[in-house]
């Protein structure tokens, strides 16, 4: 995933904080990674994988990007692409699941 | 003349010819359902009959079972979505449950998959002005990914197009051009009404039905022709009413939901016969009770049609309602060690225990046959025995302290309990008196149930029709050909509108004189409206307009029919408020033939002769000695006391102690008693 940050720098005339330069992209976009293998809608060859928000939450989709049929579908964490620390921590996740 | 009914599992094929009615079954089949309709015909001799009047659960049955073809949807760029959101109305039991889901949303079962659902760049306002050109260019860009998909059908519904259908026209030209040989609906001429949801709900069905009927509705033209059959081949619509088959798939959204209307025709027919204008109507399934309502003589019909929670249909239909409780309904032990009936159903495969197909589950038909009321040797015409042997294991197997007996009698008035309780919940949300209403008992278990919920509900009567199994394949000889129009335009009603109003009525009149053509010649128009006050979201359907030029004068008249209309629906009036017409509509009746009652000749009551005894178990503490008697053998004004059995071919009635039967003078069993 392609990051981007606000730097506020314009705004308070200051000089930014941060330590990763400023982006150059526009907009921000979800990566969409190139899948080997072809539509069975529309017959497109362009199929790539990414995650999207739909009804039910979000899932991780192989779509066409000729037709936009999804090749797969399958529902993503609750959270999107956040994860909480606490998941990530060995130690602090176990001491939770103790608790629980 | 016939009349079909095409279900899921048999297509019941009815004939009349000198007010005999002779009947088969055939099974349904997937593969080639018009085969399975032509063979009926074939099988009572189709050749000369005048009429060939059919319905058919497949579009509905295909539609729940989303065994759809591909179609495409096409609407105006960043609203194609619209038929994913419905109309954002959850049902009361899920107002709260956060993971609840529509059948038909992109999470669930969509009728089209997000991705054939595409924006088109184009915007008409709501008085018909042209916001966004169409853009063609990028039209023609869609419609190649559509091409390339191998859609079979495709779906227009852009916003506004009820007003100005410029845009959708010329859509469907370009469809035409990229995408030839494919089907196309567009919401101006399928459902020209406002409301883009609903509008465009319809518009996908209709393809769909148009996919799924053309074929068929060819073939059983031709097949029934080689059959020597050279009369009307009509379909029913969703209210009941006929439409010749070409007339019927120029919009076929309407003849989605045809079956269970027709017993309410049927009902509505008999009753003028025997003079009784207020029936509820009640078809006892297998699965479950359909319960409908007819108030002085007039069917209950609605503007809008609901195939599952909020996927909407704007059909004329009757409104039916349903609950799950039938002769094959599944007698289950519940959370508390009781007995609990229904909603399962045990279907027409195994089906109840007794039919010794497989079927280890009690139903209600067990317990019945286990009363002593059904003949186990002469069930669906003695088409096979019934087992009672099977159907005591299947109740002495249910895992609950309930004694033996008691699980039986309670079977049996549970059912009953819940098809009075469906009863009573139409009759109370259409704020009529029972006790001024008659209970049309029919479906083949109708007249074995039913009487008894006179025990529970002070109903005038309980009136079990002449063949109450084939009752609703009759009410499809019992109805008319119904034509009609329909438009919306947003119109405050006073005297500066009456022009506007009088060119909406004049423009769909002469449209509709148009299509019929000869047909229509001499025939009068009625017209209508949906209409509400000013500032509501809600119409009130169907305010009949009266006949002759609409002038300021009897736009007046219309204004007070509106609020009478307003305050029978609703319980108060306000006729300060402006009303404003939505929705209107004409209509053209085109008298059809009909199944003939041959009421015979007033008599005096005499007590029937029984063909013998029998011994009901279960239905008080010790065992009870009835009489039972043929139906065939019943005259009119032959009485009968409960307890008491009447059998017949494909049916059973059964009087309960405390109550009295009438034959009628069309031999109708009019039974009275009980809690009236």
């Amino acid at each position: 995933m392609v990051s981007d940050c606000h730097t506020f720098a314009e705004d308070s005339k200051e000089k930014p904080v941060q330590t990763f330069p400023r982006p150059s992209e526009e907009r921000l976009y979800v990566e969409r990674r190139a899948i080997d293998a072809s539509c069975p809608e529309c017959g497109g060859a362009d199929i790539r994988a990414y995650r999207v928000l739909s009804e039910g939450g979000w899932w991780d989709a192989e779509k066409c990007q000729d037709c936009l049929a999804s090749l797969s579908r399958v529902p993503a964490p609750a959270l999107g692409s956040y994860v909480p620390l606490g998941t990530t921590v060995p130690a602090v996740s176990a001491l939770a699941s103790e608790r629980r | 003349m016939f009349g079909v009914d095409v279900g899921g599992t048999f297509t019941d094929v009815v004939a009349i010819r000198d007010g005999r009615v002779e009947v088969t079954k055939v099974p349904s089949s997937r593969v080639d359902p018009a085969g399975s309709v032509v063979e009926g015909a074939r099988r009572l001799g189709v050749a000369g009959s005048p009429v060939f009047n059919h319905a058919s659960t497949m579009g509905l049955n295909a539609v729940l079972e989303r065994r759809l073809p591909k179609i495409a949807f096409l609407t105006t760029e960043g609203f194609r979505d619209i038929l994913d959101r419905g109309t954002i109305h959850r049902p009361l039991d899920a107002q709260t449950d956060p993971a609840w889901r529509r059948t038909f949303g992109d999470a669930a079962r969509p009728l089209v998959p997000r991705y054939l659902r595409r924006g088109i760049r184009e915007r008409k306002t709501a008085r018909g002005e042209t916001l966004f050109p169409l853009d063609e260019t990028q039209a023609r860009h869609e419609l190649e990914i559509l091409r390339r998909t191998n859609v079979e059908g495709v779906a227009i519904c852009l916003i506004n197009a009820y007003v100005d259908p410029e845009h959708e026209l010329r859509l469907r030209e370009l469809v035409h051009e990229v995408l030839p040989g494919v089907e196309v609906s567009i919401s101006s001429q399928t459902s020209p009404l406002a409301r883009e949801y609903e509008r465009a709900s319809t518009t996908v069905i209709d393809v769909i039905m148009k996919l799924l009927f053309d074929d068929y509705a060819k073939q059983l033209d031709r097949e029934l022709g080689e059959l020597g059959f050279a009369g009307q081949l009509n379909f029913a619509d969703c209210a009941a009413n006929l439409l010749p088959w070409e007339e019927a798939l120029e919009r076929p959204f309407r003849i989605l939901f045809a079956g269970p209307a027709a017993g309410t025709v049927s009902s509505g027919h008999l009753g003028q016969v025997i003079g009784r204008r207020n029936i509820l109507c009640a078809d006892v399934g297998g699965t479950s009770t359909d319960v409908s309502i007819i108030v002085d003589g007039k069917p209950f019909v609605q503007n809008t049609f609901e195939i599952e929670h909020d996927l909407i249909i704007n059909a004329l239909s009757t409104e039916v309602s349903s609950v799950g409780a039938g002769g094959g309904s599944l007698v289950t032990v519940s959370a508390s060690g009781g007995i609990a009936v229904g909603p399962g159903s045990a279907g027409a495969e195994p089906g109840p225990a007794c039919y010794g197909r497989g079927g280890t589950q009690p139903t209600v038909t067990d317990a019945v046959l286990l009363m002593g009321v059904l003949d186990p040797h002469g069930f669906a015409g003695g088409e096979f025995e019934l087992d009672a042997g099977a159907a005591e294991a299947a109740f002495l197997a249910l895992d609950t302290p309930v004694p033996f007996e008691e699980r039986i009698r309670t079977t049996y008035r549970l059912a009953v309990a819940h098809m009075a309780e469906e009863i009573l919940n139409v009759a109370v949300r259409h704020g009529v008196d029972i006790r001024d209403f008659s209970l049309m008992a029919y479906g083949a278990a109708g007249g074995m149930l039913l009487p008894a919920a006179l025990e529970l509900l002070p109903l005038r009567e309980v009136v079990v029709p002449p063949n109450p199994g084939l009752f609703s394949a009759i009410g499809l000889l019992s109805t008319d050909q119904v034509y009609y129009e329909s438009e919306s335009a947003y119109v405050v009603f006073g005297p500066d509108s009456v022009e506007e109003i009088a060119a909406v009525y004049e423009r769909m009149e002469a449209s509709l004189r148009a299509r019929l053509g000869e047909a229509a010649a001499g025939l009068p128009v009625r017209r209508s409206f949906d209409g509400r006050l000013v500032g509501q979201s809600w119409e009130i359907p169907f305010v009949q307009l009266p006949d002759g030029p609409i002038t300021a004068d009897s736009l007046a008249g219309v204004i007070a029919a509106f609020h009478d209309a307003y305050e029978a629906r609703n319980g108060n009036r306000f006729d300060a408020f402006p009303v404003e017409g939505v929705t209107y509509r004409v209509e053209i009746v085109v008298p059809a033939e009909k199944v003939d009652y041959r009421p015979a000749p007033e008599t005096a009551p005499f007590p029937a002769a029984p063909e013998g005894t029998l011994t009901l178990r279960h239905v008080a503490a010790e065992p009870i000695q009835a009489e039972w008697f043929s139906r065939e053998a019943l005259t009119t004004g032959a009485t009968v006391t409960g307890p008491a059995v009447i059998r017949e071919r494909l049916s059973t009635t059964y009087i309960p102690p405390g109550q009295q039967a009438v034959v009628g003078r069309v031999g109708e069993i009019i039974i009275t008693g009980g809690a009236q």
